[in-house]
């Protein structure tokens, strides 16, 4: 897998998690996967996600007070939800929206550097399942890559000081929103939209997406209207 | 929870100081506050200009105040490169050979100053860079990872107070909106939109966002969603700013006079 990258000077948080998203999606053929990270005030928050559609970030966004994010990361341990329809009492408001975007199962798997939790995957079922063991495992593996690529080499080595490293991947994600915004008022267009023509123009161009979204906030780059 | 918990406490510090100063808590007493809860032996803040250069805008003392000085002269330092980095540059012994090969005049000139370590985090929030808070301590070693948790959450009280704008920051619960918008997507979305809508960097836009929830008594999140939905435009006009509900039964709201107007911001960058 592209982990080797993370070795290279210029890599790109973002993009990285962005496509291991991806892949997760399609290895363990679930609907959507997300990332949330923990940030200084000790709230999850996410940084990267298979779909960019503001119907899903919200799903991930209420997972930030309740939710299976929550409880995985409170606890370190995986969190599996094979009928959301029987958990409205344990989380009143997450169970019915996810149902209400129309997942059926979820699941959260926690992102661990030793026994330091910095966040959890989240991964959106549309029939509900539970996870095979081989899948667990490999979900897993992904979380534990996303893990390395974000603290990478000197956590790991010096086993301190996580927290900047997560708030630096997290402030990455945040100008990603910004232009988002930008883009979505310069084109008309609505936000999703606007991450499409983003990421479409990144890709094509082979920019990062962080530095392209920097570029476009600062009017240094110009996307064509679709 | 805990991190509330220490979230209150940064926020009690930063307006002690101030009500011994008699005054409205500011980026000032975040770095003062700062300096105290870590046990440093100075700090300061740094001003981000569009040039990309951090000017220096306070020091706790005279001694931070020649160490600040020092970067912006020889132009590199951890400052310098936190605010280029946009990342947090932790310098635990400023005397390493590591330290002396990346900035070779500012870490001779530090040692001389009587500085052990230097720690420096950015006053940002994606794209928008105020500037930067250093740390300044006598003797060598790493924060903890306590001390790391507040000082960053110290970088963010001081975001707070430097984008607001209408210096009303007598009222800390309405600082506390922007420390907690990074859970928010539509807010970041919502002043990437109103600086469009204005001509002006995505700080101003953050801060006419802000003036307007304050005015309206709402919240950032409710007013951003509405952006981001078009129920809600930004329009710039002579002496401020106009917004204005898409729904026609609702008048224009005018919060012009709410000294969000462009004289009170110095434009940094976009």
């Amino acid at each position: 897998m592209e982990l080797a990258d993370t070795l290279v000077a210029d890599f790109d948080i973002i993009d990285f998690l962005e496509t291991l998203a991806e892949r997760v999606v399609e290895l363990l053929d679930v609907a959507a996967c997300g990332l949330l990270l923990v940030d200084q005030h000790g709230a999850l928050n996410l940084v990267a996600a298979s779909t960019e559609q503001t119907r899903m970030l919200e799903l991930f966004q209420v997972q930030t007070a309740e939710g299976p994010c929550v409880e995985c990361f409170r606890t370190g341990q995986p969190i599996d939800v094979p009928d959301l329809a029987v958990a409205d009492t344990r989380w009143p408001v997450f169970a019915p929206a996810a149902r209400a975007a129309g997942y059926r199962a979820v699941h959260a798997l926690p992102m661990q550097l030793r026994s330091d939790t910095i966040g959890a995957l989240n991964l959106f079922s549309e029939t509900g399942s539970v996870l095979s063991a081989d899948a667990r495992q490999l979900g897993q593996t992904m979380a534990n890559a996303a893990t390395i690529a974000i603290l990478h080499q000197r956590a790991i080595r010096h086993m301190e000081l996580v927290a900047d490293q997560l708030q630096t991947a997290l402030n990455s994600r945040i100008v990603i929103e910004q232009a988002k915004g930008v883009l979505a008022e310069r084109h008309g267009v609505d936000v999703d939209e606007a991450f499409v023509l983003l990421r479409s123009h990144a890709r094509h161009h082979r920019y990062k997406l962080s530095d392209l979204a920097m570029a476009v906030i600062h009017n240094e780059q110009v996307i064509p209207a679709p | 929870m805990d991190a509330d918990e220490r979230q209150s406490v940064v926020w009690s510090a930063i307006e002690a100081l101030a009500a011994e100063d008699g005054v409205a808590p500011s980026v000032q007493h975040a770095c003062r506050a700062c300096v105290a809860a870590v046990s440093a032996i100075g700090g300061g803040v740094s001003m981000a200009h569009p040039s990309g250069v951090a000017e220096p805008l306070f020091a706790t003392d005279a001694a931070s105040g020649e160490v600040q000085l020092l970067q912006f002269t020889v132009g590199q330092g951890p400052c310098v490169d936190a605010l280029a980095g946009q990342r947090a540059v932790l310098v635990k012994d400023i005397k390493s050979p590591d330290s002396g090969r990346r900035w070779p005049l500012f870490s001779r000139g530090a040692v001389a100053l009587g500085v052990g370590a230097v720690f420096s985090f950015p006053i940002q929030s994606g794209a928008i860079r105020f500037g930067v808070l250093d740390l300044y301590r006598r003797a060598t070693g790493g924060l903890s990872a306590l001390e790391l948790t507040d000082a960053l959450l110290y970088a963010d009280a001081a975001l707070a107070l430097a984008l607001d704008r209408d210096g009303d920051s007598s009222s800390v619960e309405r600082l506390l909106d922007v420390t907690f918008v990074g859970r928010q997507a539509v807010v970041h979305q919502a002043a990437g939109m109103v600086s469009v809508q204005l001509g002006m960097s995505i700080a101003d836009g953050m801060a006419r966002l802000r003036a307007h929830a304050f005015a309206e008594d709402r919240q950032l999140g409710q007013v951003a969603a509405d952006v981001v939905a078009r129920k809600l435009r930004f329009h710039a006009d002579g002496e401020g700013t106009t917004v204005r509900t898409t729904d026609e039964t609702a008048d224009d709201i005018n919060t012009s006079g709410d000294g969000a107007g462009d004289a009170s911001s110095p434009d940094s960058g976009g």
